[in-house]
């Protein structure tokens, strides 16, 4: 179990590297997204369609954005059981949960039941989260934990917006 | 745009592998530039992964007896075919780190590109030189690793 965390750039586009050499070699691969919009349509799920990689994002975009707070935790509930089957079904050989580690920092998801899940997974999977702030519970369980410092930050350094392609 | 991925963690690697396949989906022109010959008969995941989606991919070794000069002017050349996208150097720090391109030769070709490339270096140990220069930096730092002694794992590790 691998986990990126910290407040630098890197921890998505890691895991979706990871996928990539993964998939490279033949293996099943999976992401699901928590907090992104369902049906988004950044630069990783136009490649990961034509490369046959499934990413399944259920949310209702970021959280300081959200209207709603129970809904946004609801639909964090319901990926959550998504995630949970898919790596009971041990089936597919590296699963990412993109920016799971939010989900469980807010309380919405038990980190305990998430901890133990991973932790008892089918022994021949891998498991990739990511997110900042990683929960104490998750990172005890890890095998990898990878800290993406920032030294330099465009976005907060000199004001630059994020941009398709490079950014989501 | 200069992007810097260094340190001692995992991440390096895949951080820019994660951007190009970003960028892929988008059509936007992409490469990869590898500085490090000694995977060229064994293909790993990467290597695959590049192949399978059709990304053009290079690798540069180390320097024969003209030095240098001739492995920096054929990623410099790449660089400067491209208005756009994105260009992975892959091991450009660790490169400069054994000595095989210098710092400044080096900044000084990122420096005068002004174009719309993001140019994206990874290695461990950062050049003070090319950090000076970059716009984004992110610190890949170990926070947990696995044992030392047990054996790297195909399609996760390389």
């Amino acid at each position: 179990m691998i986990i990126n965390t910290g407040d630098g750039k890197g921890k998505t586009t890691a895991a979706l590297g990871l996928m990539m050499r993964a998939w490279g070699r033949g293996m099943s691969v999976k992401m699901f997204q928590f907090l992104k919009h369902t049906g988004a349509r950044f630069g990783e799920h136009r490649t990961a369609e034509r490369a046959g990689i499934s990413i399944e994002s259920r949310g209702d975009g970021f959280t300081w954005l959200s209207k709603d707070m129970d809904e946004t935790a609801a639909i964090a509930i319901d990926q959550w059981a998504h995630c949970k089957a898919a790596i009971n079904a041990g089936e597919t050989d590296l699963i990412v949960l993109d920016e799971a580690t939010y989900p469980v920092t807010y309380g919405w998801l038990d980190a305990d039941e998430v901890a133990s899940t991973i932790a008892n997974r089918p022994p021949h999977i891998h498991i990739v989260v990511t997110g900042r702030d990683a929960h104490e519970k998750l990172v005890s369980i890890a095998d990898v934990v990878t800290e993406m410092e920032d030294v330099k930050h465009p976005y907060r350094d000199y004001g630059f917006k994020a941009q398709p392609g490079l950014d989501f | 745009m200069l992007v810097v991925y260094h340190g001692d963690g995992a991440g390096k690697e895949s951080a820019a592998l994660g951007v190009l396949f970003r960028a892929h989906g988008r059509e936007l022109p992409v490469r990869h530039v590898r500085f490090d010959d000694t995977r060229l008969d064994d293909p790993d995941g990467d290597d695959l992964a590049l192949q399978k989606l059709g990304i053009p991919s290079d690798v540069i070794g180390e320097p024969g007896a003209n030095g240098a000069d001739p492995l920096w002017n054929c990623a410099a050349h790449h660089m400067s075919a491209m208005n756009e996208g994105v260009i992975v150097l892959e091991g450009l720090l660790d490169a400069v780190t054994k000595g095989w391109l210098s710092a400044r030769n080096v900044a000084d070709t990122f420096a005068h590109d002004d174009s719309l490339l993001h140019i994206i270096v990874t290695g461990r140990k950062p050049v003070p030189e090319i950090v000076e220069i970059a716009d984004l930096v992110s610190n890949m730092r170990a926070v947990k690793q696995r044992d030392a002694n047990s054996p790297a794992i195909a399609g996760i590790d390389y």
